[in-house]
C-alpha cells in the first residue's frame, strides 16, 4: 500500500514536471515569434504587465523589439529550473552559434500570471 | 618637556576665541578639540554614503561560510543584469530561489536609475560582511596573499548552518592552496542592466543608445568603495566580475560599468582612497 503510494506521488511529481516544460517550451516558442518573427501581438501572452513597466513601458519596449535585428531560426539552447520554494521559474536562452563567450545571458524570470506563464524580469546568472 | 608643552596648552585654552564668549557655560571641550588634534578621527568623514539596513528573508536551510573581513582585499562590480527598478528584497528572493543561496549573494546593492530615469541613487545594506559572499563565481580561486594565509590557517573561515557548530571545511573554500575568490573579496552590485538588448538579454539597452552609468553612479560606487577601505585599510583593488571568469565560464557581467572602473577610482581619489 505505501509503496504504491509512493509511485502515484512520483508519477504525480513527473506529470506536474512534464506539464511544466512543455509550458515553458510554448513560452519561448511565442517569445521568438516576438522578437524574431515582430508578432507583437503576442506581447502580452509573453511578458507580465511588471515587466513593461519596469522596462520602459509597453509602446516603449514594443518600439526596442522592432528595432531588433537578429537571424531568424537562430538555434539557442534552452534551459530551465524551477524555484526552490515557490512556483517561479528561471530558464535560460544561449545562442548554440555564438564565440563570444562573455555575452549577457541573464536568467529570465517567469512567474504565473493570468493563469499563464510569462516572463516577469532578468537577473545576472551569478554562481 | 612634556610639562612646558601642557602649560602653553592651558595658556591658549584659557585665551577666548572668536566667536565663544561669556555665554558659554563649557567650552572646554570644544577649545580642547581646537587645540589638540585628534589623531583616531579620520581626515574623511567615515560615513560617505548613507547606507540603509534591509531586513532579508534568509534561506536557514542552506548552510554558509564566515570570515573575518580582514581577508578582504578586493571589491568586485556586479550589474544585475536586471530592470533599474528591481528591489534588493526581489535580488535576495531571486537568489534564493534560483540558486538555493542563504541569501542574496552581494554585500551592497546600489540603486541608481538610469539617465534621465526617476528616482535618486541609495545603497542598502546585503549579505553582511563577516560571511562569505556569493557573486565572483563558484569557479573562481584566487592566490592567497600571506596576511590572508594566516588568517586561513587561523582556523577563522567556517561553514555551516545557521544555529549549527561552524567548522572549517576546506572542500567548501580551498582548491589546491588557492581560495574562492568569494572569500577575499566583497560584491557590490548596481541594479540594472549595462549590457546591448538582444535575444537573450530581452531588459539591455537598445544599440542605439548605450547605457552608461550616470555621474551619481560612479559617485555612489566611489563613496561606497572608499568607505570600505576608509574602515578596511586592506581592501585595495576594485575589480569586476568578469575579471574572475575564464573563456569557458564568460560573463558579460557588470557590462559598460566595467568602462568607467577608472573613472570610479579617479572619483575615490576625491575621498582620499587610493585603489590598485
Amino acid at each position: 500500500m505505501r509503496v504504491q503510494i509512493m509511485l502515484l506521488f512520483i508519477s504525480l511529481l513527473s506529470t506536474e514536471s512534464r506539464a511544466e516544460d512543455q509550458a515553458i517550451k510554448e513560452l519561448f516558442v511565442k517569445y521568438d515569434q516576438v522578437m524574431l518573427q515582430k508578432k507583437l501581438e503576442l506581447v502580452d501572452d509573453v511578458f507580465t504587465k511588471k515587466f513593461f513597466s519596469e522596462n520602459g513601458g509597453r509602446s516603449g519596449y514594443l518600439s526596442r523589439i522592432k528595432e531588433l535585428r537578429a537571424p531568424a531560426g537562430a538555434a539557442t539552447d534552452l534551459t530551465w529550473k524551477k524555484g526552490v520554494r515557490k512556483r517561479i521559474f528561471f530558464a535560460q536562452l544561449k545562442d548554440k552559434n555564438s564565440q563570444d563567450k562573455t555575452e549577457q545571458h541573464p536568467q529570465f524570470v517567469i512567474v504565473s500570471e493570468d493563469g499563464k506563464l510569462k516572463i516577469d524580469g532578468t537577473i545576472s546568472d551569478e554562481n | 618637556m612634556r610639562l612646558l608643552k601642557l602649560a602653553i596648552l592651558l595658556c591658549l585654552n584659557a585665551l577666548p576665541l572668536p566667536g565663544h564668549g561669556q555665554d558659554c557655560v563649557d567650552c572646554s571641550t570644544e577649545k580642547l578639540q581646537l587645540s589638540i588634534p585628534r589623531p583616531d578621527l579620520p581626515p574623511w568623514p567615515l560615513e560617505l554614503i548613507p547606507i540603509k539596513n534591509v531586513v532579508y528573508d534568509r534561506n536557514l536551510e542552506v548552510s554558509y561560510c564566515k570570515r573575518p573581513v580582514e581577508m578582504v582585499d578586493s571589491i568586485v562590480l556586479h550589474h544585475s543584469a536586471s530592470s533599474d527598478l528591481s528591489t534588493s528584497e526581489e535580488l535576495n528572493d531571486h537568489h534564493i530561489e534560483k540558486n538555493n543561496w542563504h541569501m542574496l549573494g552581494y554585500s551592497y546593492v546600489i540603486h541608481s536609475p538610469y539617465q534621465g530615469g526617476p528616482g535618486s541613487t541609495t545603497v542598502s545594506a546585503g549579505r553582511p560582511l563577516e560571511m562569505v559572499g556569493a557573486h565572483a563565481g563558484s569557479t573562481a580561486f584566487v592566490k592567497m596573499n600571506p596576511g590572508q594565509s594566516k588568517l586561513w590557517e587561523s582556523g577563522r573561515l567556517v561553514c555551516g548552518i545557521e544555529g549549527s557548530q561552524f567548522k572549517v571545511t576546506p572542500s567548501e573554500l580551498m582548491n589546491n592552496q588557492n581560495i574562492k575568490a568569494n572569500a577575499t573579496t566583497i560584491g557590490v552590485v548596481v541594479v540594472g542592466n549595462y549590457s546591448p538588448f538582444s535575444r537573450t538579454n530581452s531588459t539591455g539597452y537598445s544599440p542605439k543608445y548605450p547605457r552608461r552609468p550616470t555621474g551619481q553612479t560612479i559617485d555612489a560606487i566611489a563613496r561606497l568603495s572608499c568607505q570600505l577601505q576608509k574602515k578596511y585599510p586592506l581592501i585595495q583593488n576594485i575589480k569586476w566580475h568578469n575579471f574572475y571568469k575564464d573563456a569557458k565560464n564568460g560573463t558579460a557581467c557588470p557590462g559598460n560599468i566595467k568602462n568607467f572602473i577608472g573613472d570610479i577610482k579617479l572619483k575615490a581619489k576625491d575621498f582620499g582612497c587610493v585603489f590598485k
